[in-house]
């Protein structure tokens, strides 16, 4: 009954917390009873490829897992784009780009008072934007649970062994890191790749510093072995020292890239025009706020590294043995 | 949109008050989800058990279904059978779908 479990477990992972236990021994007893009447049938127990066959007629997990969530909602434009199953989830990821973007709009109006007005239009833009990409991944990740709906294989969730693995990521967690990595780091690779682009949302004279445009490449390498780490996990969680590997290695090169940047000094920069003593006050805030920030990238980056590392050695260490 | 797409569409939509009439009426004699989907398929409704098993979980929550955990052959099953509420629900739900039934048949009869 190992399929089934792993068939559980993938339900369970993105099931509402509060009726979690109780929705899985339901389903888990119907299953059974499925698997009994099929078994005594044959008049034996059924092989891997027969329960796997049972399991295909309960659908995708995600999917199943959606309709015990579902409200109803669904976004529709002309056809449906998303369905009710999957719509908590889309709402989900929604709700977090939006806190990510209140959160920056909140640092603008602490910091500078005067920019906030402009912050909110680069905020309502964002917002579109955000909207329009978290959308089509959705509507492509729909399109192909319903065009196929057996491209899920028990095999690919991890053992009961495995999932006893304290470290392991949901996968739901990789969807939405995904998510939140190609929006942030779409827009934020752009800036790094323009240089001489202005930070503030009246095309006031600030800038970022070269260094920062100097760590395009760097920085780009960091979002895809992030990227790799999470699609790793999404595709086959059972391959966790390879994607233990690539967060080792984007760890790392977060400490370089974070490291380099504190130490190159002013984050940001002051061009052309005179600046005014409200604008030279505002500039030695932001880079106060840009250099902490970079300590604290850094130390995240260390902690973090050093635990995966250590977990990436002791599993190397268990499987030599 | 094509075809297939606007009549998988219509039909989705057609079946579903029907299947909440259907289950609820084999409800009246107490089921658990495995044996419910078998006896609507054994009545010709097939139903997947991806709709049915929420299903059943939406219709207790809107207090149309009760519900309890007993073991029967050495495991534990969650049986389901008509509330009080349910069955009010159902007399009501009937009705509708034989006045329903009464006009389509004279339409279809007419053309």
């Amino acid at each position: 009954m190992e399929l089934v479990d792993r068939y559980l477990k993938a339900v369970k992972d993105s099931l509402p917390p509060e009726h979690r236990d109780d929705i899985i021994d339901e389903l888990g007893s119907n299953i059974a009873a499925h698997m009994d009447e099929k078994a005594g049938e044959l008049g034996r127990p059924l092989t891997d490829a027969e329960q796997r066959v049972v399991l295909g007629q309960f659908g995708h997990p995600v999917v199943m897992a959606g309709k015990y969530r579902s409200g109803g909602g669904s976004v529709v434009f002309g056809r449906q784009l998303i369905g009710p199953e999957l719509f908590p989830f889309y709402l989900r990821v929604l709700t977090l780009n939006a806190i990510l973007a209140l959160l920056v709009i909140a640092a603008v109006a602490i910091f500078d008072l005067a920019a906030f007005p402009g912050a909110i239009s680069v905020f309502v833009v964002q917002a579109v934007v955000q909207f329009a990409i978290v959308t089509v991944i959705f509507a492509m990740i729909q399109t192909h649970v319903q065009k196929f709906p057996e491209s899920w294989d028990p095999k690919w969730q991890p053992s009961a062994e495995q999932q006893a693995e304290p470290r392991r990521t949901p996968r739901f967690e990789s969807v939405t890191g995904i998510a939140v990595l190609l929006i942030v780091n779409l827009w934020f690779l752009s800036v790094l790749r323009t240089s001489g682009a202005r930070l503030s949302a009246d095309n006031g004279n600030f800038v970022l510093a070269p260094m920062w445009h100097e760590m395009f490449l760097p920085y780009l390498l960091l979002v895809m072995l992030e990227l790799t780490g999470h699609t790793i996990n999404l595709i086959r969680p059972e391959w966790t020292r390879f994607r233990w590997a690539a967060l080792v290695a984007s760890y790392g090169l977060g400490i370089i890239i974070f490291g380099a940047l504190f130490l190159a000094g002013a984050s940001v920069i002051f061009i052309g025009g005179q600046s005014t003593g409200h604008e030279i006050e505002t500039l030695q805030r932001v880079n106060l706020v840009f250099s902490w920030s970079l300590i604290a990238a850094v130390a995240v980056n260390l902690f973090l590294g050093v635990r995966k590392t250590r977990l990436l050695l002791r599993r190397s260490h268990e499987s030599g043995g | 949109m094509n075809e297939n797409d606007r009549f998988e569409n219509l039909r989705l939509e057609l079946r579903r008050g029907c299947l909440i009439l259907a289950v609820l009426a084999q409800l009246k004699a107490e089921q658990y989800g495995y044996t419910l989907r078998k006896a609507l398929a054994d009545d010709g409704l097939v139903i997947d058990e991806g709709t049915l098993y929420p299903l059943l979980r939406r219709l207790e929550s809107q207090g149309l279904l009760q519900s309890e955990w007993r073991e029967e052959n050495s495991r534990k099953k969650r049986f389901y059978r008509l509330s009080v509420d349910g069955e009010t629900m159902l007399a009501q739900l009937l009705e509708e779908w034989r006045v329903i039934n009464t006009a389509l048949n004279t339409m279809l009869q007419e053309a």
